[in-house]
């Protein structure tokens, strides 16, 4: 994608929108000019070999990088057109629109059902039967339901890691994010496993707008609408799956997605 | 390295490390079995019907009927005891005191016959007089020596030493008396002169004076033993009467052995053997150990010493006990009666206190290092400071505690609790800090992460999934300060300990010093007046302090397995 055809102002269905938007760890630049933009209710596959900048580029999203000293940012990045580094923005609002699920499980050592109502007990006080409501309707959206509603108010840490992972997602939808997040969530669960989240991803786009880091194709192939393609900090290529991944207009992808590296 | 050697290393490597963990679990064990044992002894033991007469008179505790049948069982055997060794004192050897009183009453009549000697004795130059003299007092004296010597030992061996001892002295007395009647007689006086009259007087009591002192020095040396070996019984069965009770003050004289143990100890030490004064090769006196039996073979303390041997078990009426009131009671006489409890409740007090100031403290600390501080020299230098503050000496604390605390601060006028439990907190605090930010900073950097991630502020992070996850780990390192706190002596010697004293109520811990566990051990072991007799209380403190420190460490275990659980 050229850089210089780019429209400056996002398209009307995007929710996400990055302009020549940069990132630093201290003076080095791991993420570079990137302008792209996420569709609304589609599944966005970002892949590209390891240290290309696609988990920093993901995790800028909800202000993740943050927690990392030394990170700063240049350009922007939107989220319905608001600025996500504005000075005076609220960042746990954003984080609140914008949840993320990890690459590997991590629920809090508290019952399923707590971590579930994690983030809506957060909004404030919540009569039983809302949060139940809420809490059930999150498990089912993560196809977790069936699995846990006998153990509800046993440690989520007694779940197998694919269960946790689902119960990460289920946590994330509870406060109902307008974006969801995704960095390498299979990487450390086993195929069966990954079945089932891939499943989910597919039953979840078109209600969320998902972001999903990648390492592997076959996955990115199956689950996304669009696919970004990051090579050492720049987006080589950004366009519908099916394009990019049967024709590629630019060398470097087709040389990735065919296995010449990466 | 070839595949053998690496085996050799790796196989003798790890028989080193079993040899070194057996002799550690031998060693703990050498340490904690006689402790446990013993200590145990301090409330588990076998008791003497003193035991419980010490608690219903010290403690107000109800006695059942059995265990008063049992008293007064050994009240009756120990009677016996006491009547012989009464009719002992004052027994008199009337037959002995007349061989004396006749030999005194024949002297003086022969003295009055010899009255016409005295005069022409006295008129000869002072030294002839003075041998004359001799020689009247001689002849009037005769063989006085030896039926004194005689009489003496009669009364020994009838027992009636004690009433002989204060007969000789009176005979001496009376001798004295007499010769001074003599020589101031009117039939003297108008013949003879002064001078010659007070050597007339002291010729005639030389000699049976000194006889008489002879004998009662040796009668005072059998009687010294005698009241050696009485106050051995005493000691042992307790006051003979209540007259003697009521007289003495310190209340371990008021009872006997309270324990078998003891009673056994006390009788092998202090009535089976007796110190007596003998007089060595060069005149000097020095004490020796002699079996009473010997000493008084042949006499009626001999008597007394076998009945009591015989009638040990039924003196001392054994039976097993267990005496919760170790704990619970107040001590009685510097230990020696009584139970342990103000020691308790002071550690308890000095311990709590200490936690209740350092736990919180610890606790901000350790949030503001692992949450907050971003890494800076002032950070590093606060946690330097705060590493160095875990290495100084605990006395340093305590002079720290008694410099600042007390005397420049003024919490309190002297030692208190509040002093004593502000100087521990300040002792284990860095340790509270240390452990605790070591446990936030072994909670996953994915909790925050996640917790962040859904919108969660800082300290909401913070409070509801980074405190929770620490919590089992942050418990186990303050509860392991709270037992080092419990143990400590150095800093409370100068803040807030005392070594005597009542357990304190809660309004008193600003202004009053508590005894604790671990400078009384000190105290009881080193400073007692009578450390010998209260082994038993020693290594009742130790266990109790042991078992409270122990007590502690495992519910942190409990604590943590149950939190971990979850």
């Amino acid at each position: 994608m050229d850089n210089k055809t780019q429209d400056n102002t996002p398209q009307s269905n995007a929710v996400v929108s990055a302009r020549d938007f940069c990132v630093y760890y201290g003076t080095h630049k791991a993420v570079k000019n990137i302008n792209v933009d996420f569709a609304r209710g589609k599944v966005t596959a970002i892949i590209g070999p390891s240290g290309c900048g696609k988990s920093t580029f993901l995790r800028c999203i909800n202000r993740m990088n943050d927690l990392v000293d030394g990170c700063t940012t240049s350009g922007k990045l939107m989220l319905n057109g608001v600025d996500i580094y504005h000075k005076r923005l609220d960042v746990t609002e954003l984080r609140r629109r914008v949840g993320m699920v990890f690459q590997r499980p991590n629920p809090f050592p508290k019952s399923i059902y707590d971590n579930v109502a994690f983030g809506v007990r957060l909004k404030g006080r919540i009569a039983r039967s809302d949060l139940d409501e809420i809490v059930e309707k999150s498990l089912r959206g993560a196809a977790l339901w069936e699995e846990v509603k006998d153990r509800l108010s046993s440690s989520a840490l007694g779940l197998s890691g694919g269960q946790q992972q689902r119960l990460c997602i289920a946590r994330a939808l509870a406060i109902r994010p307008e974006v969801l997040l995704m960095d390498e969530p299979c990487s450390a669960l086993d195929p069966k496993s990954t079945a089932r989240i891939e499943d989910l991803i597919a039953e979840l786009s078109g209600k969320y707008t998902i972001a999903i880091v990648t390492h592997n194709m076959q996955q990115a192939s199956r689950v996304s609408d669009n696919t970004a393609f990051f090579y050492e900090g720049n987006l080589i290529e950004f366009g519908e799956t099916a394009k990019i991944f049967t024709n590629p207009k630019k060398q470097e992808t087709n040389d990735y997605i065919t296995g010449r590296f990466g | 390295m070839n595949d053998r050697s690496r085996k050799i290393i790796d196989s003798s490597f790890s028989k080193l490390a079993k040899i070194s963990l057996a002799l550690m679990c031998a060693a703990v064990a050498a340490f904690t079995l006689p402790i446990i044992i013993k200590g145990a002894g301090a409330f588990l033991f076998t008791a003497t019907s003193e035991h419980e007469k010490i608690l219903e008179e010290n403690f107000g505790a109800d006695l059942s009927d059995g265990q008063k049948e049992r008293i007064k069982r050994g009240e009756i055997q120990k009677e016996k005891i006491f009547s012989e060794i009464l009719e002992l004192e004052n027994r008199k050897s009337l037959e002995a005191q007349k061989i004396i009183t006749d030999e005194i009453d024949a002297a003086f009549a022969k003295l009055q016959k010899q009255t016409d000697s005295v005069l022409s004795a006295a008129k000869l130059t002072s030294s002839k007089r003075r041998k004359a003299f001799a020689d009247i007092s001689t002849s009037i004296w005769g063989d006085f020596a030896s039926r004194v010597k005689e009489a003496t030992q009669m009364a020994e061996k009838n027992g009636a030493a004690v009433s002989f001892e204060k007969f000789l002295e009176k005979c001496s007395e009376d001798v004295t008396e007499r010769a001074k009647q003599y020589s101031g007689s009117k039939a003297l006086k108008a013949q003879i002169k002064p001078v010659a009259r007070a050597a007339l007087r002291r010729s005639i009591c030389q000699l049976p004076n000194s006889e008489l002192e002879l004998s009662r020095k040796r009668l005072s040396e059998i009687n010294a033993a005698y009241f050696t070996f009485k106050s051995g019984v005493n000691k042992l069965l307790g006051p003979v009467d209540a007259k003697q009770k009521a007289s003495e003050k310190l209340p371990r004289n008021k009872y006997g052995q309270s324990r078998m143990d003891m009673a056994r100890k006390v009788f092998e030490e202090s009535v089976c053997k007796i110190r007596v004064i003998a007089t060595d090769k060069n005149g000097h006196s020095t004490f020796q150990s002699v079996q009473t039996k010997e000493y008084f073979k042949g006499t009626p303390v001999e008597k007394i010493f076998d009945e009591i041997e015989e009638n040990f078990d039924a003196l001392m009426q054994p039976h097993f006990v267990f005496y919760g009131g170790f704990f619970t009671n107040d001590p009685v006489d510097s230990n020696l009666l009584g139970g342990i409890f103000p020691m308790i409740v002071g550690t308890f007090y000095l311990t709590l206190g200490s936690m209740l100031i350092a736990a919180p403290l610890g606790i901000i600390a350790a949030i503001y290092f692992s949450e907050y501080a971003k890494p800076s020299k002032i950070t590093s230098a606060l946690k330097m400071c705060v590493g160095t503050l875990a290495g100084v000496p605990s006395i340093v604390f305590g002079l720290f505690g008694l410099a600042f605390l007390i005397d420049t601060l003024k919490i309190s006028d002297g030692k208190s609790v509040i002093a004593g439990s502000a100087t521990l907190a300040l002792l284990i605090l860095p340790t509270i800090v240390q452990s605790c930010a070591e446990s936030l900073k072994s909670v996953p950097q994915t909790y925050r992460e996640a917790s962040l991630g859904l919108g969660a502020g800082k300290w909401y992070t913070i409070c509801t999934v980074i405190l929770p996850a620490a919590l089992p780990s942050m418990l186990t390192g303050i509860i392991i300060s709270m037992g080092r706190a419990a143990g400590e002596t150095a800093p409370i010697i100068f803040t807030a300990a005392t070594s005597t004293g009542v357990a304190l109520g809660l309004s008193q811990i600003f202004t009053n010093p508590t005894p604790a566990l671990p400078w009384n051990i000190y105290n009881i072991c080193s400073e007692h007046e009578a450390a010998e007799m209260v082994e038993h209380v020693q290594y009742g403190m130790v266990f109790t302090l042991m078992g409270i420190v122990l007590s502690l460490n495992l519910v942190a275990i409990i604590i943590r397995a149950k939190l971990q659980r979850r």
